[in-house]
């Protein structure tokens, strides 16, 4: 009984010593005061090759608008918007910008909400390996913030201003994440960069200027086309149409709208799309490889020009079906001609299905890759539903003559 | 007690008055009224305010005055007989004379007699009973106990009528010999169970017993612990109910506050009216009760560890709107934490302490000051004040009092080991304590009985509330002796159809 | 007897899963992966087998000397001196293990929550919490683990659903292209965890039911084993070959998860779930350690050598490795070997001789 009367006291002395040495130290505390939140970083080359590092941060002073003097220098950084300013830094990797750009700054740079990551074009021509690195090495940063190309420089894009959206990290994650246009995290470009193809997409992002000069803060940067890497550099563009190709193969389309004309230019129907999947099923007969690609769409009818009557007329479902269905196969074949023809590389991840279903022929051909890419024969089975005609038809109520036509 | 003729009573009726003036010098409270009884001489002695003086005179003096009574004087048995009072009985000792008549008897000494007499005259301004102030309900039973034993047991046996329900009285206390009395259901409650009490109640040598708490404290398995071992209620349905369930209750003269034993972590959260309102609400509320003890104990520290050093936890924009209203407090969050619960703390304490008519302005000056002022100086940020706000909720969400007090408590090192290591000081705040909990028992129950050891019949009771015709077994506690509460098939199922439309 | 509580079947069951797990679900998906490739997800059901041969050997055992430990029979099988000395070489391999165990704690947390906090720190107050519940004995270690590990258990597999929207069949193929050597030589490491299950023998004497230690064992190995494919399958699923570029793939693939824009990042929930069953595992370990010293000392009770027992493992777990590379480095080649010629082959001599000599409980 004794024995255990002090031991206790003794242990609670003990804890309330170690409990005080402890707070000594506290070693890992932050702040969120001493804290400057990145929402978005941009990765650019300036002429001499050096690497220029551009990160957007939080001012959480500004909330409240006045008060807070509005950093003003035009060389580095300050946007009209209260909410963010832009600081760049140039180093020889991204480590040694960035601890630069701590230097000139009071507190912390925190990576753990950025968010949106865009590359210069110039720095992705010349290589992103290096970079991806340290994004995935240093255990801040995100494996799902969202990647992308910028025509120009990457910076530019951070700079703009958002009228919608708290900042323009956050606009462009926010249309990464609608899934109208390619969207990729860094754990997916990383992934794309070890697979089998070596070959790597982003979405690239362009810069539509402001209307006037006086809507200044109207300017904005919008996902149009992509950027199609080689190993990890950069080697060509795609446009939109083109793109859109690459997403219906790359099984990433999940929304849209597609309009097509069944009946001759002039008149239209315009689908919405409500869900699509892709297969990719390879054959090998002989040596020639071959790719078959099986797309199943389903859609609802958005809007019809178009003397069709959708509502009660089978056939012209059929017809609207068929002209979709050609629709997607030219869309495909702008990107085939694109990628597998033009830049001959592989970012359809046809490297990987061809492992998956012939490992022993594979094996063999894996150093011939490049070469047999581009002769992979693709056939496009396209399959496109229509639901539902939609709410109404105006267009059934046209006098029958009309129609007659 | 020793029994040396000294302390006998004597026939003679000088010594007696000698013997109880000598030991009761300098109380003023206790009044000798010395009369004749035919030829005879007598005395009553009683203290001053505890005894009905009406019916003293009208059934005590008044026939012993009148003529003749001393003749039923002369066989020792006979007294009572003439005397219209439902407990009299014989004193043999002035010692036993003297425990009575602190009880609120009269002694009535006759000369020449070997014997007194004590009649249980007994009354004493008391409390009448009222609905317990620290236990509300919306439904159920609105009596609550009062500081007189009798009137508690009365209760008790008002609910459970069976004479299955036994009540062992105890004297505890050298100077205030209070009355203690173990009370329990014969054959549901473990004989073991029943020695193991007895033996510690009767085990305790102190001078006084002035509330339950003196006995709790003196009988609980580990005194060293921040959590109450023992239940405790002023519900007399509360008692009935853990009664039923093979519980024992001690009951404490002149408090209301009644000892439950053995009991568990999930007893002390349960409330009585989880089983008055129907199941599926019943079951609900348990689980809010579950979250809120949760969050009482970590919601603080979470607020800390997560601010201070898991910052990519917080989702971006809310991470922001935190940046912004933190901007501008000088405190680190730890600090700023540690003000605001302590504060919260003393405020509890003043509005529990202060005359009611001032714990209004209390709790005005306080939520002005510290919700308002304090975060209106850029002192405290407001979502520390939510923070703050919600563990207090919480913490009252808790039923038993004591438990709630010993999670307060427990939050204050977590919250200090969560701003030294963040998450990780959390959590091992937690496993500690989890331990701690483990390593509990009450009168040799585990704390955690039917979670930890796991009990899978008993869990009916503690992850839902089952409804009460599902409700066949009693937990088991220490042993066995009935484990069927009722036969099955209580389900009610109302006969169907023929029914008029 | 120094230990007066009993645990149940369950408990003892409950007490094994994160013993074997929780290290064993951050650095071997890594370790495998770099043998076995896109079959690393195989390599937990062949391991396995070490784990179920070792709940038999230690039932069996325990079926001979039903109320001694590991330690009491070695001595009873090997007599007085060589049975004390094969008792010691255990001793000090729970110390190692331990030490390991821990240094795997901190090099994890340090090197991804606390990076500027000192190790030691952190271990200690680990060792401390971990040296409050062996006090207070095996019974309560049951109890404690029977709150816990379905919390943490429930949390880690809510992590794997959250994941499953962004989950690829496809990175699972083909399966088996390098033929079976591969996930065989990958299983070699896994196999030193499940070799752990040596430790049921300090709780089976304690059991109240002891005809059932054999059947929970094998639930226990059996849980092991699913979670284990639950892991390695969800991180392959995720990453695919990507997989062997991380140091922890689990923590990655939990940073990785979002839900609805307000489940992200939760990998702090993982380190706190994850910490759970990390004090068990040391925790059982540190109760070996402690126990079975004291019945080699023949001291009347362990709980004195609980302090000087934890020095001693922070001691080991400083010592055990120059660096984080140094670290894996020991558990991918020399732990394998090492723990299987402790945990398994030893045993199974014990047993053989055990038989040889018809030897009872005395």
């Amino acid at each position: 009984m004794n024995r255990a009367g002090w031991r206790y006291p003794l242990a609670l002395a003990a804890l309330w010593c170690m409990g005080s040495l402890g707070l000594t130290g506290c070693w890992d505390r932050t702040e969120v005061n001493d804290l400057a939140l990145i929402t978005g970083a941009a990765i650019d080359r300036d002429e001499a090759g050096r690497l220029e590092l551009t990160v957007q941060i939080f001012i959480p002073r500004a909330s409240g608008g006045g008060g807070g003097a509005e950093p003003m220098s035009q060389k580095n950084g300050s946007t009209g918007n209260n909410n963010t300013f832009t600081r760049t830094a140039v180093g020889e990797n991204i480590a040694d910008a960035f601890s630069h750009l701590q230097g000139e700054l009071s507190r912390a740079l925190f990576w753990g909400h950025a968010e949106v990551i865009v590359f210069g074009e110039a720095a992705a021509k010349s290589g992103i390996r290096d970079h991806i690195d340290y994004l995935l090495r240093a255990p801040q940063p995100r494996e799902r913030a969202f990647v992308y190309v910028s025509k120009g420089k990457a910076q530019d894009v951070l700079q703009l201003h958002s009228i919608l959206e708290r900042d323009t990290a956050e606009v462009l994650r926010e249309m990464s994440k609608s899934k109208l246009a390619l969207s990729v995290t860094l754990a997916e470009l990383a992934a794309m960069l070890t697979d089998d193809a070596h070959s790597a997409v982003l979405p690239m992002l362009t810069i539509v200027p402001a209307p006037t000069f006086k809507q200044m803060d109207q300017a904005l940067s919008f996902i149009d086309g992509l950027a199609v890497f080689k190993d990890d550099r950069m080697i060509g563009g795609t446009d939109s149409n083109a793109a859109r190709g690459v997403l219906w193969l790359r099984n990433e389309i999940k929304r849209g709208i597609v309009t097509v004309h069944p009946v001759g230019p002039g008149s239209s129907v315009s689908l919405k799309l409500l869900k699509s999947s892709t297969r990719l099923i390879p054959r090998i007969e002989g040596d020639t490889w071959r790719m078959d690609v099986y797309i199943r769409t389903e859609n609802d009818a958005l809007q019809n020009t178009t003397r069709l009557n959708l509502t009660s007329n089978l056939q012209a479902m059929k017809q609207v079906e068929a002209e979709m269905n050609e629709e997607m196969k030219s869309q495909i074949r702008q990107a085939l001609v694109a990628v597998q023809e033009g830049m001959k590389v592989d970012i359809f991840d046809f490297a990987g299905e061809f492992h998956r279903a012939y490992p022993v022929a594979w094996k063999k051909e894996k150093s011939r890759w490049d070469e047999r890419f581009p002769n992979v024969e693709v056939r496009l089975h396209p399959n496109a539903k229509m639901l539902r005609p939609g709410l109404a038809s105006i267009r059934s109520t046209v006098p029958d003559k009309e129609y007659a036509k | 007690m020793s029994k040396d003729s000294s302390d006998l009573v004597s026939p003679s009726l000088e010594a007696n008055l000698r013997a109880l003036q000598g030991l009761y010098e300098n109380c003023a409270d206790v009044y000798y009224r010395e009369f004749n009884m035919g030829k005879k001489k007598a005395f009553v002695a009683y203290i001053d305010g505890m005894v009905n003086i009406d019916q003293l005179d009208q059934h005590v003096l008044a026939p012993l005055m009148r003529e003749g009574a001393a003749d039923a004087a002369d066989d020792a048995g006979g007294l009572p007989s003439i005397l219209s009072v439902a407990d009299a009985g014989p004193i043999a000792t002035i010692d036993e004379g003297v425990s009575r008549l602190s009880g609120g008897s009269v002694l009535l000494f006759v000369d020449g007699a070997p014997r007194g007499f004590a009649l249980g005259l007994a009354k004493w301004e008391k409390r009448s009973v009222e609905e317990p102030a620290a236990e509300s309900i919306v439904r159920g039973p609105r009596e609550g106990f009062t500081e007189t034993l009798n009137v508690n047991t009365s209760m008790l046996r008002r609910k459970i009528k069976s004479p299955a329900m036994k009540i062992v009285p105890f004297e505890v206390g050298k100077l205030t010999r209070t009355k203690v009395l173990l009370v329990y259901v014969e054959g549901l409650a473990a004989e073991s169970l029943i020695r193991e009490v007895r033996e510690r109640i009767s085990r305790i040598d102190i001078d006084g017993i002035l509330e339950s708490g003196y006995i709790e404290g003196l009988i609980e398995d580990n005194p060293l612990s921040p959590f109450p071992q023992i239940q405790v209620t002023e519900r007399p349905d509360v008692v009935s109910a853990s009664l039923l369930e093979g519980r024992v209750a001690i009951l404490v003269d002149g408090t209301p506050f009644t000892l439950i034993a053995p009991s568990t972590l999930f007893s002390m959260l349960q409330s009585p009216e989880d089983y008055y309102q129907r199941f599926m609400i019943g079951t609900l509320i348990r689980w809010l009760r579950y979250t809120f003890f949760l969050i009482t104990l970590v919601l603080p520290s979470l607020y800390v560890a997560i601010l201070t050093f898991h910052h990519e936890m917080v989702p971006t924009s809310l991470l922001l709107s935190i940046a912004k209203s933190r901007e501008d407090i000088p405190f680190p969050a730890l600090v700023e934490a540690l003000l605001m619960e302590v504060s919260f703390e003393a405020l509890r304490e003043a509005g529990v302490r202060l005359p009611k008519q001032v714990g209004a302005a209390v709790s005005i000056v306080g939520a002005l000051v510290i919700g308002q002022a304090a975060t209106s100086a850029g002192l405290v940020s407001a979502p520390m004040v939510m923070v703050v706000a919600i563990t207090g909720i919480a913490s009252f969400m808790i039923p038993q009092y004591s438990t709630g007090i010993a999670l307060r408590m427990l939050r204050f090192p977590i919250m200090f080991l969560a701003g030294m290591f963040g998450l990780l000081g959390l959590m091992l705040g937690v496993i500690a304590i989890v331990i701690h909990l483990c390593s509990l028992r009450s009168l040799g129950v585990p704390y955690l009985q039917p979670l930890a050891p796991m009990k899978g019949r008993e869990m009916k009771d503690v992850l839902i509330r089952a409804p009460v015709w599902a409700m066949r077994t009693r937990p088991r506690l220490t042993g066995r002796s009935e484990p069927y509460r009722q036969p099955p098939g209580q389900r009610p199922k109302p006969p169907k159809g023929n029914d008029p439309s | 007897m120094i230990e007066k509580g009993k645990i149940s079947a369950l408990q003892m069951a409950l007490l094994m899963h994160p013993t074997i797990l929780s290290t064993a679900a951050l650095s071997v998906p890594a370790i495998t992966m770099e043998k076995a490739g896109t079959d690393m997800w195989i390599t937990p059901a062949l391991s396995s087998v070490v784990g179920f041969l070792t709940v038999y050997l230690s039932c069996r055992l325990h079926r001979r000397f039903p109320k001694e430990t590991l330690i009491e029979y070695c001595r009873s099988i090997l007599g007085a001196y060589l049975g004390k000395a094969a008792a010691v070489v255990y001793l000090i391999s729970f110390l190692y293990t331990m030490g390991i165990i821990l240094r795997e704690y901190g090099e994890f947390i340090v090197g991804t929550f606390l990076v500027k906090t000192p190790m030691i720190w952190v271990i200690l107050c680990l060792v401390a919490v971990c040296a409050y519940a062996v006090r207070e004995g095996l019974e309560v270690l049951g109890r404690a683990a029977q709150i816990l590990i379905p919390g943490a258990t429930f949390v880690i597999f809510g992590m794997l659903v959250i994941m499953l929207p962004d989950m690829h069949l496809k990175h699972m193929l083909p399966i088996l292209e390098n033929g079976p050597l591969p996930p065989l030589l990958g299983s070699i490491v896994p196999m030193s965890w499940f070799s752990q299950f040596i430790m049921v023998s300090f709780m089976l004497p304690y059991l109240s039911q002891p005809n059932k230690g054999l059947k929970w064992g094998y639930i226990s190995v059996a849980a092991v084993l699913i979670t284990l494919l639950a892991i390695n399958l969800s991180i392959l699923l995720l990453f695919g070959p990507l997989s062997k570029e991380f140091s922890y793939p689990f923590l990655n693939a939990v940073r990785y998860v979002a839900l609805a824009d307000f489940l992200e990042h939760i990998e702090s929930l993982l380190m706190a779930a994850w910490l759970i069953g990390m004090f068990i595992k040391v925790v059982v370990v540190y109760y070996a350690a402690a126990l079975g010293t004291a019945q080699w000392l023949g001291l009347p009770d362990y709980r004195p050598l609980i302090v000087p027992l934890g020095f001693l493992a922070i001691l080991f777990s400083i010592w055990a490795a120059p660096n984080y590379q140094a670290l894996k480095e020991i558990l991918g080649t020399e732990l394998p070997f090492f723990a299987l010629t402790m945990q398994v082959v030893l045993p199974a001599c014990l047993l053989g001789l055990a038989a040889i000599k018809g030897g009872r409980a005395t």
